[in-house]
């Protein structure tokens, strides 16, 4: 890897040289190094490393865009590329939507967000396999019960690079680290069915710089924990009940939400939340933003991929949706502004509320809580939810028993609508920042 | 002697003397892909894409333990540079490595094309995706909007590892796809469809256009009219096809060796047992031509075969990579697959199907009292521990009384894979495979085949809303 301003500079020189020949040319350069160990019963399984600068290039001649896209070897190849950029555009046809962001937009926001651990070259393959090592180990000495899938520690350093034809180049660094395990164990319950059955669960942690990972201790008692907690799994009954989504799935459930709120769905009229604008949505209770400038955020950032300034945005407020996620394309298709959300969001944020996860299942006498879901039955065009799902049956207000097995259905809109309680337990390892959601009903449907 | 990205198997030996030890097993993996796709949105060609990317992959396996790295490039300095860290894993000191004469690998002939990239015009594409558009508002007035994409690309790959030996391969790939929205008063819905092979535009023919396009259409209506899917276990029909998401997720994954070693599978230890109905064999193919799934020879120049998995409900085998099929003392299979020379190679299906019975397939539905039937899906999940996986259709009814009644929609259905195959108790003549574009995502996307009679589950879990 080379420094920032290093990337910057090809961009720069890349935008002069290039930037006359269109309407509107920009360019993203990502360099990226990656380095992943993992572990299997004491052994180091995988050591992989990588180093890559994956090169985009969006040039425009009279409302007529193309892309082309490779990895930065040399100058001589990126002219090539360029080149071909002219071809393509001859078979687009002119988007009356077509616009170039005014110049006013484009920028590097004024924030600090500590989103670089300086120590990171410091940090040894040698260390990495030691704390995978550690965290395996810890596991495994916590219950003789469970039997290891795998540790793993990961170390990534990234460069989001800008430029375009207004001769703006500019970008920022971030690093990543990642430590987890993974257990399974013999199921409890092996005698009715034609299976050795086993349960797998574990835990993860994701930060921006090394010492904000949660301790192998931590990360190792969580999985055990999780894992055996899943033995003897059965199949719930079918009925209508009210579901709990952990704070690690209700993190899905508004990646979905976010998907639903970008503008090239919504124009595109692919989205349950087409037209509701200013509308309420959602239960009164919920209210979400995307803040692009959380210190030691996941998801934050200074522009986003229009190489427009990011800015906070309020989306919904109160269970009224306040503003989409638009790009500078989708903002003047819809007739909106721009919300410096290309790319997607940044770190959404679920407003939390003040009960613990304990404390929302303690009111519930008969339900359901969901640690895991499965498939591709979220369709956010239609507003339609339908998902395989593993957790744990709740009665009279305690953790009962877990199951597996069952599907749970609703529409997205009914479950908005439907949340009575929001959590005080935000998951943090993510750009997700999400507690856990009671959802007032569902379908959940087993035997 | 030939030579590939101005590498000579001859390069190998020094390349290898620079970083591998006697014992290691080393292999290079090279490859430049190339690809063009073209979008058809909001009746315009909207927008070209041209991708371009390559590299070499380095690999160092010991025992158990697998040292990976890439470089972007083809020069030998940066190759070695790899293989300085991807041999960094090594945990012992032994000698150095030492030249070997190199062969080339039997292969097979199961795809070509001429009419692809460069060699096919531009212009063609945006003509073909006009076409696929024009047919879906001919289809019917409720259609509002049909975007269309078309994707062509070339794969280059050279093999060659410290065994001595190595192989050239050119895989071609074309796809479309087609989503159209439907629209009456209120209702909005959504059909989609698609078409992918193993070649070029030759393969494309005016019949397929059409067919997608309708295809799209037609779901896309029906769904308009479709109602709330029942909740509960109910006897579920398979319609020949798509329906093979179902072995592709039940047992597929959970019969690929990584998951066999590490004991995670539920099929762990089972060989020779009987794990499904006597009605039930499950085969992975790499050998069938032009399907998406096949490779001449697998990322790691293991030639693929047909290999039977599961044998009137006896479990025969496992799809093995080099690394597995070593540890577990078995056979190679010629399953190991790569997303890129970014990726080291782990086991992957290829062309998965459960094979054809004697039911007729009107029959089938005709045995069913009160049940659903799926003809297409939108993807599957599973759990390859517990076995418990999902599937999601995208077009289904509600059958009574041996009929077909009304489409209903917004359901997953969710099974046991290891119970659900006890519970296949017909199976139909008429195994179909799917012509979709599968992608499998297992921490890389390659893209895979699936297959499927008409098969009636007598139950299963039926996630809809109504109860």
């Amino acid at each position: 890897m080379k420094s920032k301003e290093y990337y910057i500079d090809i961009c720069y020189r890349l935008v002069k040289k290039f930037g006359k020949n269109f309407e509107y040319l920009k360019i993203y350069l990502n360099p990226h190094q990656s380095t992943e160990v993992s572990i299997l019963n004491g052994k180091i399984e995988n050591v992989n490393f990588s180093e890559t600068i994956p090169i985009t290039i969006v040039g425009a001649k009279k409302g007529k865009t193309a892309t082309v896209s490779g990895n930065y070897i040399d100058e001589a190849e990126v002219d090539l590329l360029i080149n071909s950029l002219s071809n393509l555009i001859e078979i687009v046809e002119k988007d009356p939507y077509f616009v170039i962001p005014d110049k006013k937009l484009i920028g590097k926001a004024d924030a600090e967000l500590d989103i670089f651990d300086k120590t990171f070259f410091s940090i040894s393959v040698e260390d990495m396999i030691e704390e995978a090592k550690k965290l395996e180990e810890i596991a495994l000495s916590q219950s003789s019960d469970v039997k290891s899938a795998g540790s793993f520690f990961s170390a990534d350093i990234g460069i989001t690079v800008f430029a375009n034809s207004y001769l703006f180049a500019d970008g920022f660094e971030q690093t990543y680290f990642g430590k987890g395990v993974v257990l399974f164990t013999e199921d409890a319950d092996n005698f009715s069915r034609n299976t050795q059955r086993k349960q797998r669960d574990g835990w993860f942690d994701y930060a921006v710089k090394k010492d904000m990972l949660l301790n192998s201790e931590s990360i190792a008692k969580k999985a055990v924990k999780r894992v055996i907690a899943r033995k003897g799994s059965v199949k719930p009954e079918t009925g209508f009940f009210p579901v709990i989504f952990e704070n690690t799935v209700a993190r899905s459930f508004f990646s979905n939400i976010a998907s639903a709120l970008k503008g090239r769905n919504l124009y595109k009229k692919e989205s349950f939340l087409v037209d509701k604008l200013n509308s309420s949505i959602a239960s009164n209770i919920l209210t979400i933003e995307d803040n692009p400038f959380i210190k030691y955020g996941l998801g934050s950032r200074l522009f986003d991929s229009d190489g427009v300034k990011a800015k906070r945005i309020e989306l919904i407020n109160n269970g009224v949706l306040r503003n989409y996620l638009l790009d500078v394309y989708s903002a003047n298709r819809l007739g909106l502004k721009t919300t410096g959300s290309a790319g997607g969001y940044s770190n959404l944020v679920i407003k939390p509320g003040n009960k613990s996860l304990e404390k929302i299942v303690s009111g519930i006498e008969k339900g359901v809580l969901v640690t895991s879901l499965k498939g591709q039955g979220a369709n956010i065009k239609t507003g339609d939810y339908s998902k395989g799902a593993e957790g744990f049956f709740i009665e009279k207000g305690k953790i009962a028993y877990p199951i597996s097995e069952f599907t749970i259905s609703s529409t997205f809109m009914n479950m908005l609508e439907s949340i009575e309680e929001i959590g005080n337990d935000v998951y943090r390892s993510s750009s997700i920042l999400s507690p856990s959601i009671l959802f007032g009903q569902m379908t959940v449907s087993g035997k | 002697m030939t030579d590939f990205f101005g590498f000579s198997p001859e390069d190998a030996n020094k390349v290898f003397k620079e970083f591998l030890k006697k014992g290691q097993f080393g292999e290079l993996y090279f490859e430049i892909s190339e690809g063009i796709s073209v979008i058809f949105e909001d009746d315009i060609v909207k927008s070209a894409v041209r991708i371009q990317e390559g590299g070499v992959g380095v690999r160092v396996v010991e025992g158990e333990t697998t040292g990976y790295s890439y470089c972007e490039g083809f020069d030998i300095d940066s190759i070695i540079k790899a293989g300085r860290f991807a041999s960094s894993i090594a945990s012992r000191k032994a000698s150095p490595f030492v030249s070997v004469e190199y062969k080339k690998v039997n292969k097979h002939s199961l795809y070509s094309t001429d009419l692809i990239l460069d060699n096919f015009e531009l212009n063609k594409r945006a003509n073909i995706l006009k076409e696929i558009s024009s047919f879906a508002y001919k289809y019917s007035p409720l259609i509002k909007k049909a975007n269309a994409r078309c994707t062509d690309s070339i794969t280059k790959v050279f093999i060659i590892n410290s065994t001595g030996e190595y192989g050239f391969d050119t895989r071609p790939f074309v796809s479309l796809s087609v989503s159209a929205i439907a629209e009456k008063g209120e209702k909005r819905e959504f059909g989609r469809n698609g078409f992918a092979r193993r070649g070029g535009f030759e393969l494309i023919s005016e019949e397929i256009l059409k067919r997608i396009s309708e295809e799209a259409s037609r779901k896309a209506i029906l769904n308009l009219d479709a109602k709330p899917a029942p909740a509960g276990l109910m006897p579920v029909v398979l319609k020949a096809g798509e329906s093979g998401v179902l072995i592709h997720e039940s047992v597929g994954h959970p019969l690929e060796a990584d998951f066999i070693r590490k004991g995670t599978s539920a099929y762990s230890k089972r060989l020779g047992e009987k794990v499904a109905s006597s009605l039930c064999t499950i085969v992975d193919d790499g050998t069938i031509p032009e399907n998406t799934g096949s490779l001449n020879f697998d990322d790691e120049l293991v030639l693929t075969q047909k290999t039977v998995l599961i044998e009137k409900g006896i479990l025969k085998g496992f799809m093995t990579d080099r690394l597995n099929a070593d540890l577990l003392s078995m056979p190679y299979s010629g399953n190991g697959r790569r997303e890129s020379f970014k990726h080291s190679p782990i086991p992957r299906m290829r062309v998965t199907y459960l094979d054809k019975g004697k039911d007729h397939p009107e029959e089938i539905v005709k045995s069913v009292k009160k049940g659903i039937m799926c003809c297409s899906f939108a993807g599957g999940q599973v759990n390859i521990s517990n076995g418990d996986f999902v599937f999601v259709p995208d077009e289904s009814y509600l059958i009574e009384n041996g009929e077909v009644k009304h489409p209903v929609k917004n359901l997953t259905l969710i099974g046991n894979g290891p119970d659900v195959l006890t519970k296949v108790d017909m199976v139909g003549y008429d195994l179909r495979f799917s012509t979709g574009n599968w992608i499998c995502g297992k921490g890389q996307s390659v893209p895979v085949g699936i297959g499927m009679p008409t098969v009636r589950v007598k139950e299963i879990t039926v996630g809809g809303v109504e109860v």
